[in-house]
């Protein structure tokens, strides 16, 4: 295997891109720790003038129309996700001249959604294409203690000018998951939002960098959760043996299931094992009809304990308590019956 | 061992291990910004790991396990779909145009194969070790390693390498 070796050999990062990784973790590192509330600078509020604009935008029920679009809603769908609406409408100017508006939040016990416009300084022109924005994005734990880790990603919402130097984004991101202690959920929390580049073609090609300027947007999120959670504890088979199937949780916009596999196992992610699961779940409704799912919001997993943590979003607006079942890897968990569980 | 606690203990760790966690990121993620993004990601982790690794072999092993995890999630995440997937392995030079296509033909493999290869044929790791790394029976292991190793030799053949 020589030759096998000597390619391995070549295979390494430059002493560049070693060191960029390496200040990029020191630099968070240095920012994830608990912050002086003192410190920690909250966003202004914006002017009335862009609290005018942002209601031009929005419905009786005041939630953004770009987010009810996410979700093909109309206005009756509006009503199920306002109790996890939050309007903000806050915005800051950067250092480096851009400016952040931090428009709504959408919430629920394992997901969130932030509608969030980038005006670029005078003269920036941003199509969007290709366009992606990443915030550093901490809860803020009762204790002041403890920084899990969470997945996240952001996709660009349709330019209507792309001349201009505005562009929207709608950044999302699952619950904070810790080794020790599980996966935390968002409900009632204070979150910190930070943006920290709008980049183009992944994390190469950095369009704007936020990290020279400390300011943060802080937001509580609802302390009313619009979703249910169900105990089933009941067996999953994957690759024909069996996981437990623990917890479901459905919320009008997302459906979130705890399994729990062996240690260090591989059916985790396949394949086949857990990487068809987002295709395969369905929830039935009371009238018929189902619902799939749009895309994974968020899937960890402990190799230690061997729990796994799916979170996925609906295709539409649902009624969580008009699921009567869910149909998952071709097996199908009647919830009739089931109270919701007390949390 | 202690846990991390300092940057300067992080500097060191990420010395002593970012060249396996990228070789393992890149032969998984297939291109360059995925596996810096999940180099990074293995490496908060660490930090965010709140107990200490029992010898060197286990924080070595550790990292391999969540290297591994750390890919198989970002490969599984709705947000890669809206990254660009045709960026070139720009970083990369060989010292010979063969190594190459050897390198494209490696990641050309399904993941077991690849995970197998540079387990056991680069890391030095035995077959019972590379199983209990993968979490797999090392029967299973075992003829992954064959089926692995005969399909690099079949394309090494097919090049005219010779023998490996």
């Amino acid at each position: 295997m020589d030759k096998y070796n000597r390619v391995l050999d070549q295979v390494k990062p430059t002493p560049e891109q070693e060191q960029a990784m390496l200040d990029r973790l020191l630099r968070e590192q240095k920012e994830v720790k608990p912050v002086s509330r003192m410190k920690k600078m909250t966003a202004v509020l914006a002017a009335a003038a862009l609290l005018l604009m942002a209601c031009a935008f929005t419905v009786a029920t005041g939630v953004d129309q770009r987010l009810l679009a996410l979700f093909r809603g109309d206005e009756q769908d509006a009503k199920q996700i306002a109790a996890g609406v939050v309007s903000v409408g806050e915005s800051y100017t950067y250092d480096n001249g851009w400016t952040v508006e931090v428009e709504q939040v959408l919430v629920d016990r394992y997901s969130l959604a932030v509608l969030v416009d980038l005006i670029g300084p005078e003269g920036t022109v941003l199509n969007g294409e290709d366009c992606f924005v990443d915030f550093a994005s901490e809860i803020i734990p009762e204790d002041g203690e403890g920084v899990g880790s969470y997945v996240s990603g952001s996709t660009v919402l349709e330019d209507e000018n792309p001349e201009d130097n505005r562009i929207s984004f709608l950044w999302q991101r699952g619950p904070s998951t810790f080794f020790e202690s599980g996966t935390q959920s968002l409900i009632g929390c204070e979150i910190s939002l930070r943006p920290t580049w709008l980049t183009r073609g992944g994390s190469r090609g950095v369009i704007a960098d936020f990290l020279g300027d400390e300011k943060s947007f802080t937001i509580k999120l609802p302390e009313q959760d619009s979703g249910r959670t169900y105990r089933l504890r009941q067996p999953l088979m994957v690759d024909e043996e069996t996981m437990t199937l623990e917890e479901f949780y459905i919320s009008p916009i997302s459906a979130a299931c705890f399994v729990n596999g062996t240690p260090n196992d591989s059916r985790m992610w396949g394949p086949p094992g857990l990487s068809g699961i987002y295709e395969s779940l369905v929830l039935n409704m009371a009238d018929g009809d189902s619902v799939a799912m749009s895309q994974s919001v968020s899937q960890t997993y402990n190799p230690e304990s061997g729990e796994g943590r799916l979170v996925f979003q609906t295709e539409r607006i649902i009624q969580p308590e008009n699921v009567v079942s869910v149909t998952l890897l071709g097996q199908t968990f009647s919830l009739n019956g089931l109270q919701p569980a007390a949390e | 061992m202690e846990r991390i606690h300092t940057g300067e203990e992080m500097a060191a760790l990420y010395r002593r291990h970012v060249g396996m966690v990228y070789q393992i990121c890149l032969m998984l993620m297939k291109n360059v910004p995925d596996a810096e993004d999940a180099t990074q990601n293995v490496f908060r982790k660490v930090m965010e790991y709140n107990k200490p690794f029992r010898d060197p072999e286990h924080e070595k092993a550790w990292l391999i396990v969540t290297a591994r995890n750390e890919c198989k999630n970002q490969l599984k995440h709705w947000w890669r779909k809206n990254r660009a997937s045709e960026e070139a392995l720009e970083h990369l030079t060989w010292e010979q145009p063969e190594d190459g296509e050897l390198w494209e033909y490696i990641l050309s493999l399904p993941e077991k194969y690849r995970m197998v290869l540079y387990l056991h044929y680069y890391q030095g790791y035995t077959s019972l070790e590379t199983a209990e790394i993968l979490g797999k029976n090392p029967s299973t292991v075992r003829t992954w390693l064959v089926q692995a190793r005969w399909k690099l030799k079949e394309i090494l053949e097919v090049e005219e390498y010779g023998q490996i």
